[in-house]
């Protein structure tokens, strides 16, 4: 077991004053067996006003807006995690998880294995496959590559790791999800995957082939990148150029 | 019965018609065209025993439709009992993942279902198609009926006919019964929707305001109405006729221009009654129509009243060498299309065609169902006898009530079975009889 220190920060700079904006964020970490938010702050900048809901996932979204104009929009959420990763997640495996979805499709050229194991043991030398089976590298793969796409490049970034063990496990109908979250150190935001085995999810990082451990913090769970998005949002304004940083930093 | 002045009034009734704006509009060919609709006089006679049997056969269909979508979004016992094969609810088009777990205000979905329905040759109503989405189609008997009411008063008051003039009246207490403490609205797309002349009459026949999205914003997970004076109001229900995936595009389509942000946070937080709920596509489509008829006994424990058409569902292997063998004599539907479109007839294949759809049936049998053809009966018009079909309106609030009228729709070509009004059909009013 372990406590965390967590941050996660957004900032949008506009080219020019826009208004009007709506935003919707997963980036309040998940409660649940595993992880447990001791406490937490929430800033917003310029002050906007919001509400939170779950989603079909259970996942927590904060969604709101600020109307008036702007031309920069920050989004800051701090905190303390417990987390124990000796423990499981046992919530329900909803059907949903034993569907691909398009960026989880699996093709017959994929060339992985299961081994005839224990299913902890089953997960964890599929990461394995995966993991020495992509190069790491940022830049050549989008939000909207599919787990084939990425198969082909045989390069990518951790989402790209994630939708292509999960293409495999549905292969071999082993229920699973993607997780986004944070893990000890500073940069960005990470993903991995979970596996259902009848009764429990076991939580496997095949981006740096190692199990889960309590480093690691959930913002939000679904069957791949689209139904875990951190950040979404829209805004009032023509012609104007975005940019986006996110800084993550974990203690 | 006796509708002569009604036949000599044609002329004036379809002028009166086009002068109100009774039309909707499509896109062909990417131009948006308005086309008229046209009114045949001579009106469906329904009994009153007749009324009464579909009334007590809708009522109980709708509750079962609306307790089977509870089910899906929560528990799915229908699924984990083996009623219904999980593939189709969970790999439907229409299941919303959006919507797991997260049920509506008073456990209604399915505010305002129209129900398509055929009386065969033999007499027997069945039903072709339930819509529980966005069922259009009410406004049209309901300026006729005004419209024939100042024509021939004499008409209404010489048969005995059930007065049709409170579907505006049940909208608005549908929606006052989802309402979470605001005004009603009725959400448009905007004028170029194939349905707009309905939206704006019903708003205004139901004391409803009629906004366009741009109108609508959500603040703190509450819906409000901007008006021309910017004064803000709080809206407690959307009648919204604008589909679900284009309806919040921070939870749908992202590229939606007719959608109102961040409404799904509103809706989930029961800080809006949304009419109809989200997510009902996974009750309505054509897959899940054959199962309709078991989820009736499942859910309610009663014998179905209405009768689906005979239907065939190739995922089935014996249903499928049902099919491979009668494909002649059967009409196939995609499952995922509507409005008439994604059906064809066995009887119009030649033989090359039908080894063709044998084989498409043999490789994608999860996307199409078979029906036989059933040989419905011809309404008399003034263009001679053409096929028609019966959408009847179902609105559940406080009790599930079953509008006394209905869109008597009908074909204008005499060979067609096709009645949809964007495939060019006309329509008729509709009499029930009082006694």
């Amino acid at each position: 077991m372990r406590i965390l220190d967590f941050q996660y920060e957004m900032k949008l700079t506009f080219s020019n004053e826009i208004k009007d904006q709506f935003f919707q964020l997963r980036c309040l970490p998940l409660d649940n067996e595993v992880q447990h938010v001791v406490d937490h702050k929430i800033k917003i900048f310029p002050m906007g006003i919001y509400s939170t809901t779950k989603d079909g996932f259970g996942n927590t979204v904060l969604s709101g807006s600020t109307l008036e104009p702007h031309k920069q929009f920050s989004f800051n959420v701090s905190g303390k995690v417990e987390v124990d990763s000796d423990k499981f997640c046992t919530d329900r495996c909803h059907p949903l998880y034993r569907y691909e979805t398009e960026l989880t499709k699996y093709t017959d050229d994929m060339d992985f294995v299961l081994i005839d194991d224990t299913f902890e043991n089953i997960i964890k030398d599929l990461s394995a496959q995966v993991y020495y089976a992509l190069e790491y590298k940022p830049g050549c793969t989008t939000f909207s590559t599919t787990a084939y796409e990425a198969y082909k490049l045989k390069k990518g970034v951790c989402q790209d790791y994630a939708h292509i063990t999960l293409a495999v496990l549905h292969h071999y109908h082993i229920p699973c999800r993607y997780v986004a979250g944070m893990m000890l150190g500073e940069g960005a935001t990470h993903a991995w995957i979970e596996a259902y085995d009848g009764q429990r999810w076991y939580a496997y990082d095949p981006t740096n082939n190692k199990k889960v451990d309590d480093t690691y913090i959930a913002l939000a769970k679904g069957r791949d990148w689209k139904d875990c998005c951190i950040d979404k949002g829209i805004f009032d304004g023509k012609d104007t150029k975005q940019k986006l940083k996110v800084k993550v930093k974990v203690k | 019965m006796n509708y002569d002045d009604l036949l000599k009034n044609e002329k004036s009734m379809n002028e009166m018609l086009e002068r109100y704006g009774v039309r909707f509009g499509i896109y062909k060919n990417n131009t948006f065209k308005e086309q008229l609709f046209p009114f045949d006089p001579i009106p469906r006679i329904i009994t009153k025993e007749e009324f009464d049997y579909l009334e007590k056969g809708l009522i109980q269909r709708v509750d079962a439709l609306n307790m089977f979508l509870k089910d899906v979004y929560t528990d799915y016992q229908i699924v984990k009992d083996g009623v219904i094969p999980e593939d189709f609810v969970f790999s439907s088009k229409g299941f919303l993942p959006e919507c797991v777990d997260f049920v509506p205000i008073n456990d209604i979905y399915a505010h305002i279902a129209g129900i398509d329905l055929v009386q065969g040759k033999d007499g027997k109503w069945y039903v072709l198609e339930d819509n529980l989405r966005i069922p259009s189609g009410a406004s049209y008997p309901m300026i006729a009926r005004t419209l024939e009411r100042k024509i021939s008063p004499k008409t209404f008051e010489d048969n005995e006919i059930v007065d049709n003039r409170n579907y505006a009246k049940m909208l608005k207490e549908t929606m006052d019964y989802v309402n979470t403490g605001g005004i009603n609205v009725i959400l448009t797309p905007g004028r170029y929707n194939a349905a707009y002349f309905e939206h704006s009459y019903l708003a205004e026949q139901s004391g409803s305001v009629l906004a366009v999205p741009s109108e609508l914003t959500v603040e703190n997970a509450t819906v409000y109405y901007r008006s021309a004076d910017e004064e803000k109001i709080k809206v407690g229900a959307i009648y919204r006729r604008v589909s679900d995936e284009y309806l919040d595009p921070l939870t749908f389509v992202p590229e939606s221009l007719i959608g109102v942000p961040s409404i799904m946070t509103a809706y989930r937080n029961h800080n809006v009654g949304l009419i109809n709920g989200i997510g009902n596509g996974v009750a309505d489509d054509k897959g899940i129509y054959y199962f309709v008829p078991k989820m009736i006994e499942y859910y309610l424990h009663e014998k179905p009243i209405l009768n689906n058409a005979p239907t065939y569902l190739p995922f089935y292997e014996d249903d499928l060498n049902i099919v491979l063998e009668n494909l002649p004599d059967l009409v196939v539907k995609d499952v995922s299309e509507a409005g008439g479109y994604g059906v064809v007839f066995g009887r119009d294949m030649d033989e090359e065609k039908l080894a063709e759809w044998r084989e498409r049936l043999k490789k994608e049998p999860r996307r199409f169902i078979a029906q036989e053809v059933i040989d419905f009966i011809d309404l008399e018009t003034n263009e001679g006898c053409r096929k028609a079909d019966l959408r009847a309106f179902v609105l559940s609030g406080e009790t599930t009530r079953v509008w006394a009228s209905g869109l008597t729709r009908f074909s204008r070509n005499k060979d067609s079975f096709v009645v949809n009004s964007s495939q060019g059909g006309g329509f008729k009013d509709t009499w029930i009889l009082s006694r």
